[in-house]
């Protein structure tokens, strides 16, 4: 149906219209910026930031046929990146070429719930700076696992999960979780594989309507025994800063929205206190409940 | 019965006596003893009433002129053409006029109470610059009432226009401080207001959708209209509901006098206009309609095999008029509109048919009662709807399996108004109108019926209902010879469920004359608006949803100051109007970010879409200046107007809370318009256009995805993101624009006309933007040295559009 709208709109378009790239460069004053994002929580074993540059999306030739994620023009590698706690330990981040991203252990810097970390970054002798706190670890997670079968016959493990959410403060919430199984096809050895679960519209909650109730999202998973086996399901909450809620939400709404025009970008949040650069510096604390389909 | 009517008149009188006696005194004592010798006519005072109509056709001229010179005294018809007018016993001149007529001038002797009733020819010497003795037409500097513009139908019939498709709307977008929303649409913005902020009236009935093809044309046949009024501030009283404009189009009552019509056949559509009488002078008729035929002609040209389809976009007006008595008249008016897409398939497996529809119904009878000289008073019984509608019907078969599938969602409002107004003349200084509305609004944001052989059927349908009622009256007051006021409060009401909105809007007009052809002027309103559309594209799209004020979400409202002077050129007949104005508007809704009711993937699913959760409440702020400089006599008529604005919005949940300036914030608006008739034989017009463009939000900045460990986001987000670091951040390029009308008519025997009308809409070929893109260059792979680039890529549409119409009228 929707095909329909669009293309009625777009036939009477092509009929009547032409298109024409025209120079950005006079309608959108964008200037070139510093890219910064990092999470950290308590679960990491690495802390990373990545520092990158941020460049007009429109105009700026990139080059093919190199890794799609990491292209060189936007890498930095020469950033001094410190991240210290408010006790005065700090700690420097060097770049790793592999994940392209400034990287140290996590035991050089005890990341502790409800502590408050600051982020130094120079680059260009330029400094930029950004605070976060790490919100608290939510206590436990409830599930209620159902078991269906779909519309051709094979069985599907029907999510409920539930927790309590903190009365004391606006809270934000991601859902997600993996599956790890040992995979069998036909005439195939069996092995194992994980593959993550997606809680759709319930991925990302908010305490808003109801201040310390229960939350609660719902999602489906294959489990047919003719495919898997000895399935194993970790269910995780993250409990998570508003910046870094409002930045991955942001990015999967311009994913969502790419390509219709009836829908406005989001902005992208930014918590950087300078100017020249935009990014998000902001903590996060995860709850895991693993589940064995076994028992 | 009468008792009880002058009772009511009596208080009414008392209250608007009191209203402004009040300003004047502080004493409690004094606040109720209150002096109504001014709202009594001295004894040696007697009036004269009656109505102005066209002779030859009967029809009631709205906004004629009556007026005394040697006395200062005047007045205009009302809505129905009714007027009157107190003098002094005696012997007076009196001028009876109104643009495109000629001036009757009568002596009349006035011992008593007269019932005098005009006819005015139609000007056969218009052609001619003509001095117009001062005071004798409607003149700007003359009036209270600033922010408002009428508009002739004759000039929408002159003024070159899209496919030749003469269109009220788009002439209003001529004017200054009306805009255009993007190239070719018949969407507007007034003030930096919102679409949903214009009150859009035919014949007392609100229409709610007035696009027709995605907002291209509107819904408006300029053979069937008498007159188009748009206020854009200093609204009077008795006009509510919306914010930022109400544009006022009225219908013609019909011929009463012989039978006469039009046939106008054009490239994309034709349309016909039948009047006349059914009982000579006493009962007419008017009936127009209009069909696009690009369907109709594409059929032979289709197959179901490869699949067949069409669109086609058609209105009807129809009204009859019966005067009962002098006294008594009733006017049925009736419109349908409707777009109609639809599609089918056929083949040996498939066999599937896709339609859409939208459309508009109005209805409205009207009773006019004279109750005496000085009082006048309508009743009017309205109906209005407008709906949306999409179904998807298929059946496939394979073998012996038969999967079938019927998904139907609409939406739509539906309203059924009574309202009463009264026009009160109580003497030469003052005017007062005043009555009572109450409308009973039924939403419906959406219906879903599907059924699918592999789901379970779902037919589900979601209601609102709200009533929504006002009293109002207004005083046009002529304080002094210099001074001159409009004062008027309106007293809104909403329910919707328990929840109850009273709110009292105040209206204030005031004119100073500092010289008889140069007046000052200022004006106030205040205004509530219960009900809200919402809009992904602001385009005019049928998707577009019309809401109800809830207990979540609160109505509008706007507190408007404007302030400007009027000047007339009685030699020339020029006019020149410059006006600034203050808007602010509160509670204003638009979707969250991402948000979008175009999401039909999830309409088809049946999925539940709670319009409240995905819309923001905010502010906004809307300011500027307008200049219009306007001929409307001689052989060359037309207008000049300027427009500088800004408009500014502010939402929590959008931007960050910051303010960005609003998509239709546009810095400068020029329009020039030019219509030359040299002779009764030849009419050829002219209009140029030049707006700042609109603004867009589009990505800035591109970065590489910081990943997040938990959810999805682990998945989708790597590679390069665009970002976007501020709504609204691109203005697009200045749109100018013009076009060209060449009419040539050549008069027949028995009256009839025959006129040739060519067009050249978009004369240089101006590549107008319609909508940006950010497109993908992608390389060549095997270049090692290959490079991709994002490009702005502009769509635009209407570039050099000649048209040919021919016209007959009898």
């Amino acid at each position: 149906m929707r095909k329909a709208v669009l293309a009625l709109l777009g036939l009477y378009i092509l009929l009547m219209g032409c298109q024409k790239v025209v120079d950005a460069d006079e309608l959108l004053d964008t200037e070139e910026q510093v890219s910064i994002i990092g999470y950290i929580s308590p679960h990491d074993t690495i802390l990373k930031i990545s520092v990158t540059k941020a460049l007009p999306s429109i105009g700026t030739p990139i080059k093919a046929n190199q890794d799609y994620a990491f292209p060189e023009e936007f890498l930095i590698k020469d950033a001094v990146v410190t991240l210290s706690n408010t006790e005065g330990n700090s700690v420097v981040l060097n770049y790793d070429n592999k994940t392209n991203t400034y990287i140290t252990s996590a035991s050089n810097l005890t990341i502790l719930h409800g502590a408050t970390y600051n982020l130094k970054v120079i680059v260009a002798e330029k400094e930029f700076n950004a605070s976060c706190q790490i919100p608290k670890k939510l206590d436990t997670i409830n599930e209620i696992i159902e078991f269906q079968q779909d519309e051709f016959g094979y069985e599907l493990a029907v999510i409920n999960i539930n927790f309590k959410d903190f009365a004391d403060e606006d809270n934000y919430y991601i859902l997600g979780g993996f599956i790890n199984t040992t995979l069998k096809y036909e005439n195939e050895e069996p092995f194992p594989y994980e593959y993550p679960i997606y809680f759709g519209d319930d991925e990302f909650l908010i305490d808003n309507i109801n201040e310390g109730a229960e939350l609660n999202g719902k999602t489906e998973i294959s489990v047919d025994n003719e495919y898997y086996s000895d399935t194993k399901i970790t269910l995780q909450v993250a409990h998570v800063e508003k910046a870094l809620f409002e930045n991955v939400k942001t990015t999967r709404t311009n994913d969502d929205v790419d390509g219709n025009p009836f829908v406005e970008y989001v902005i992208a949040p930014n918590n950087i206190l300078e100017e020249g650069a935009i990014g998000v510096f902001s903590g996060y604390s995860v709850t895991e409940k693993v589940i064995d389909l076994k028992d | 019965m009468k008792n009880k009517i002058y009772h009511s008149l009596f208080f009414l009188g008392l209250i608007c006596k009191s209203y402004g006696k009040v300003a004047h005194t502080s004493s409690t004592e004094n606040r109720f003893n209150v002096d109504i010798n001014n709202f009594q006519e001295p004894k040696n005072n007697f009036t004269i009433s009656g109505y102005i109509t066209e002779s030859g056709s009967g029809e009631n001229l709205l906004g004629a002129s009556i007026y005394v010179p040697e006395l200062k005294r005047g007045t205009t018809t009302n809505d129905y053409g009714f007027y009157s007018l107190s003098l002094p016993k005696g012997k007076h001149t009196v001028y009876i006029s109104t643009i495109g007529y000629t001036t009757i001038i009568k002596k009349i002797e006035i011992n008593n109470d007269l019932s005098l009733n005009f006819k005015l020819e139609t000007d056969t010497q218009s052609l001619d610059e003509v001095t117009v003795s001062a005071d004798s037409k409607v003149k700007e500097s003359k009036v209270t009432q600033m922010s408002k513009i009428q508009i002739n139908p004759s000039t929408v019939a002159d003024i070159p226009a899209l496919l030749g498709e003469k269109d009220v709307l788009k002439t209003l977008q001529l004017l200054p401080g009306i805009q255009a929303g993007s190239e070719g649409s018949s969407g507007f913005f007034v003030r930096g207001g919102t679409p949903d902020q214009n009150l859009i009236i035919l014949d007392d009935a609100v229409v709610y959708n007035s696009n027709h093809l995605f907002g291209f044309f509107s819904v408006f046949n300029g053979d069937a209209i008498k007159s188009v009024e748009a206020f854009k501030g200093g609204f009077p009283a008795r006009f509510g509901g919306r914010l930022s404009s109400v544009i006022k189009i009225d219908m013609k009552d019909g011929n009463k006098e012989k039978i006469s019509g039009k046939v106008n056949i054009g490239l994309i559509s034709s349309s016909m206009l039948l009047e006349g009488p059914i009982n000579k002078g006493k009962t007419s008729f008017i009936f127009s309609g209009r069909r696009t035929y690009a369907d109709v002609l594409a059929q032979p040209f289709l197959s179901e095999e490869n699949g067949k389809g069409g669109y086609y976009f058609a209105d009807l007006n129809f009204k009859i008029h019966h005067i009962f008595s002098e006294k008594d008249k009733l006017y049925w008016s009736n419109y349908y509109g409707r777009d109609k897409f639809y599609s089918s398939f056929k083949d040996q497996f498939t066999d599937e048919k896709v339609k859409l529809g939208w459309g508009n119904i109005t209805s409205t009878l009207r009773w006019n009662h004279q109750l005496n000289d000085k009082l006048f008073a309508n009743t009017s019984l309205i109906y209005s709807n407008y709906d949306f509608k999409i179904s998807d019907e298929y059946t496939d078969t394979y073998d012996d399996n038969v999967v079938e599938y019927l998904f139907k969602t609409s939406s739509g409002i539906e309203d059924l108004t009574l309202k009463s107004s009264f026009d009160y003349y109580p003497n030469s200084k003052n005017t007062l109108r005043f009555g009572a509305e109450i409308t009973n609004h039924s939403f419906t944001p959406q219906r879903v019926l599907l059924k699918d052989t592999y789901a379970e059927d779902i037919d589900k349908t979601e209601e609102l209902n709200s009533l929504e009622g006002a009293l109002y009256i207004e005083d046009d007051w002529k304080i002094t010879d210099k001074l001159r006021s409009s004062l008027g409060l309106r007293l809104s009401y909403f329910n919707y469920n328990n929840t109850n909105y009273i709110n009292p809007e105040t209206r204030l007009g005031l004119s100073y004359s500092l010289k008889p052809d140069l007046a000052l002027k200022a004006s106030y309103a205040k205004m509530n608006q219960y009900i809200h559309l919402l809009s992904s594209s602001g385009i005019g799209l049928p998707t577009d949803l019309w809401v109800s004020s809830t207990d979540n979400v609160k109505p509008q409202t706007s507190q408007q100051f404007a302030v400007g002077i009027a000047k007339d050129f009685f030699e020339k007949d020029y006019s020149l109007s410059l006006e600034g104005y203050y808007k602010n508007m509160n509670n204003i809704i638009a979707y969250k970010e991402g948000a979008s009711f175009l999401a039909l993937d999830n309409l088809e699913s049946g999925a539940d879409l709670d319009w409240e959760e995905n819309i923001t409440a905010g502010e906004g702020w809307a300011y500027g200046a307008e200049i219009l400089f306007r001929k409307q006599t001689g052989k060359l008529t037309g207008w000049l107007g300027y427009t500088l604005s800004w408009s500014e919005r502010q939402f929590d949940e959008l931007n960050f809370g910051n303010k960005f300036y609003d998509r239709y914030d546009r810095r400068h608006d020029i329009s020039a318009v030019g219509i030359y008739k040299p002779s009764d034989r030849f009419t050829f017009s002219a209009t140029w256009v030049l707006s700042t463009g609109n603004n867009y939000t589009l990505p800035n900045l591109q970065r590489i995805g910081g990943n997040f460990p938990i959810g999805g986001s682990n998945f989708f987000n790597r590679g390069l993101q665009d970002i976007t670091t501020q709504r609204n951040n691109f203005r697009g390029e200045t749109s100018h624009r013009l076009d060209l009308g060449w009419q040539f008519h050549k008069k027949k025997k028995k009256g009839r006309e025959r006129t040739w009308a060519i067009s050249l809409y978009n004369a240089y070929a101006r590549q107008n933007p319609f909508i940006y893109t950010v497109d993908t260059k992608y390389p060549n792979y095997n270049d090692p040295n290959g490079t991709e680039e994002k490009e702005l890529t502009r769509t635009s549409v209407l570039i050099l559009i000649p048209s040919v119409n021919y016209i007959f009228k009898f």
